[in-house]
């Protein structure tokens, strides 16, 4: 789901994954329907999204089964841009935003005019954080997977998914192999995903560091490659303690850069109007420059999870994970949940989740005339290789507060709903401007927050 | 192969030390005891942190439960 | 065929006895001895096949007998309430009978023979194998 704009999904590995894990004390033949609906939402009027899901299982009875899962993304609403706050009003033009208002207007493309009327041409007020504002996005995604027991003890699965948006596609295909050992006690499992990701923004893929007004295209489209590997062992450990320790690497090639968002270049804390700033209709345009991110990225993570039965129908699930890439983020996620049951009529799922990440060595809120950027006349150089505002980069915590209610009906119909609460916190190092500069004292990171309801049917037959 | 090898070591360990006979894991059947028991709740989850943070993905398999068959 | 070749050499029946299990009284008949769990789901799949079983072969002497291996004992209940057996049910809440067998999968079933001796193990219980299954108690019951 891109509740950020065209962020890939990594979703075919988790269904390989889960279908390898639902081994539950299923019988023989049957069908499994999961339907769940997930509507998002976001303080200030940010993103808000609605995303329903099904995901259909037949169990045959040689214990092979098959999967597939459809996934709709109806998403609107603003993200920021990426330019600093600042004590004055911005307005953002972008030239490829401008062209195609342009033409629209030519052609008299009601439709269109409406629909990028505010994309091409924007105002954000003094002390706000500035929004790309009012996008809408709709993509599918649908995966498949296969999963097939082998003789000793080993089961395969394999997998494909395809996710399709307007500027962004995605394929991937996966592989999982488990082996059981020790009158099933342990498994150990070893899988793979290889994706493939397209983007192809309306105009174009701008030229990373330049300004935004310059309209300078790099190409029309652009790739990404994927690879991930994931080790895992699940490790029953008494008849109440169950244990999974996962090790997994990814190895990500290509475009990084998000096309929509850029930087804003300051002299001692102040906007500079842009040198290339045509002058349209007397609105000052200033100096932003495109983000830039590193071709390659790895990642390994180490995930440890314990799941402890309590009483006879209780559970406590508590898992961490510590994550660690070249591109210099760290991070550690706490997650506890606790399975309370009710009577046996229905349950509570109370949930707590602590996160934490540092910053990218090339995160910072904005640029710095002089050390990040030159400028001489109408020219302008990055004197960094690679810089990014996106919030998602930057060094933050973030606790999610949740409850899920969940009640078994008739057979075994089941009806369940959550709802979670996301909070982050700043935890940036503050950078520094001269004092009443039009960036002194703003803020320097959007902390988000953001709800979420997800309701959810599954039933066997 | 490095980081394979320390895995493979934990295996070994990890193999050791349980003791649990298939008649034992009827806790650990219970469905609110698969490791992931709610498999379309967590990919909505993973993909909301996905898009608002840096890290994603970590869980993963199978194994626990029932141990049947 | 092949799995009537499965041996459990030197495991004689005779004269083993358990506070609950007396497989003694048994001998001249073909036993078909299942340990299950109502937890298990391939134990769902068995149960029908079993009363089949029965139904079938009572007459030629096959006996089936269910050990019941849950340590809820409701839960056991439950299950036998809505699977209907028809065979006989024995249970072994602390799983002593169970480690005496050597059962090492969930479900797993020993077919023995009018002698007494464990002539095949079941490891699992497999819906494809039920013709199988079928025909190792037909030869068995044809002998003597």
């Amino acid at each position: 789901m891109q509740l950020n704009k065209r962020k890939p999904v990594a979703v075919s590995l988790a269904l390989a994954t889960s279908a390898l894990l639902n081994q539950t004390a299923a019988a023989a033949e049957d069908w499994q329907v999961d339907t769940g609906l997930l509507i998002y939402s976001e303080s200030d009027s940010r993103v808000s999204a609605t995303e329903p899901v099904i995901s259909v299982t037949r169990n045959f009875a040689d214990e092979s089964s098959v999967s597939a899962r459809l996934t709709l993304d109806s998403l609107s609403g603003a993200s920021p841009n990426g330019a600093a706050v600042a004590a004055i009003p911005q307005t953002f033009t972008s030239a490829s935003g401008i062209a195609r208002l342009q033409k629209a207007e030519d052609d008299d493309d009601d439709d269109e005019i409406e629909e990028y009327g505010d994309r091409a041409y924007y105002v954000t007020q003094a002390g706000d954080t500035p929004y790309d504002e009012n996008f809408e996005d709709n993509r599918t995604t649908l995966s498949l997977s296969w999963l097939r027991p082998l003789d000793n003890g080993f089961k395969l699965n394999l997998g494909g998914a395809y996710s399709t948006e307007g500027d962004f596609t995605s394929y991937s295909i996966n592989t999982a192999l488990s082996k059981d050992l020790a009158q099933n006690n342990t498994t150990l499992s070893l899988g793979v995903n290889l994706e493939f990701d397209e983007v192809a923004p309306d105009s174009g893929i701008p030229q990373p560091l330049t300004s935004i007004i310059a309209a300078d295209t790099a190409s029309n489209t652009d790739t990404k490659q994927v690879t991930d590997l994931v080790f895992g062992i699940t490790q029953v450990m008494t008849r109440r303690w169950v244990t999974q320790l996962n090790l997994s690497l990814s190895q990500s090639s290509g475009h990084h850069d998000d096309p929509y968002k850029f930087l804003t270049v300051a002299d001692q804390g102040n906007l500079i109007e842009d040198p290339n700033d045509n002058g349209l209709d007397g609105v000052t345009t200033y100096l932003y420059l495109y983000e830039h991110r590193p071709e390659d990225r790895q990642k390994i993570s180490l995930y440890l999870q314990n799941k402890v039965a309590v009483f006879s129908n209780d559970a406590v699930d508590i898992s961490y994970r510590y994550m660690t890439d070249d591109w210099g983020i760290d991070s550690n996620t706490f997650d506890l949940t606790y399975h309370l049951d009710v009577a046996g009529q229905f349950y509570l799922e109370p949930h707590f989740r602590y996160y934490e990440q540092t910053a990218a060595d090339f995160y910072t809120p904005f640029l710095e005339l002089g050390t990040d950027v030159s400028m001489s006349g109408t020219e302008i150089n990055a004197l960094v290789d690679y810089a990014s505002a996106d919030p998602r980069l930057g060094a933050f915590s973030a606790t999610t507060y949740g409850m899920k209610v969940g009640v078994p009906l008739f057979r075994s119909h089941e009806l369940s709903l959550s709802y979670e609460a996301y909070q982050q916190q700043d935890k940036n190092s503050y950078r520094e401007t001269a004092a009443g500069s039009d960036l002194d004292g703003q803020d320097q990171f959007a902390e988000l927050s953001a709800n979420w309801i997800q309701v959810g049917y599954s039933f066997r037959w | 192969m490095k980081t394979l090898i320390p895995l493979m070591v934990a295996a070994l360990l990890f193999s050791g030390c349980a003791n649990v006979k298939p008649w034992q894991r009827d806790l650990l059947a219970k469905e609110h005891m698969a490791l992931d028991s709610d498999p379309l709740r967590s990919a909505f989850n993973d993909h909301i942190y996905f898009s608002k943070e840096a890290s994603s993905g970590g869980r993963g398999f199978g194994g626990g439960g029932c141990g049947c068959n | 065929m092949r799995q009537l070749l499965i041996l459990m050499a030197g495991f004689v029946l005779s004269g083993f006895t358990h506070a609950e299990l007396n497989l003694e009284p048994l001998k001249g008949k073909v036993v078909y001895l299942d340990f299950w769990a109502s937890w298990c789901g391939p134990c769902r799949s068995s149960f029908p096949w079993m009363n089949s079983m029965q139904n079938k072969y009572e007459k030629d002497g096959l006996v089936v007998v269910a050990v019941n291996l849950d340590q809820e004992p409701e839960l056991a209940e439950e299950f036998i309430a809505e699977m209907g057996p028809e065979f006989r049910i024995e249970y072994d809440s602390e799983g002593e009978l169970a480690g005496k067998f050597g059962v090492s999968a969930m479900p797993t079933s020993y077919l023995i023979g009018r002698d007494g001796e464990i002539r095949v193990r079941h490891l699992g219980f497999h819906d494809k194998k039920r013709a199988a299954y079928e025909q190792e108690i037909q030869t068995l019951l044809g002998e003597e």
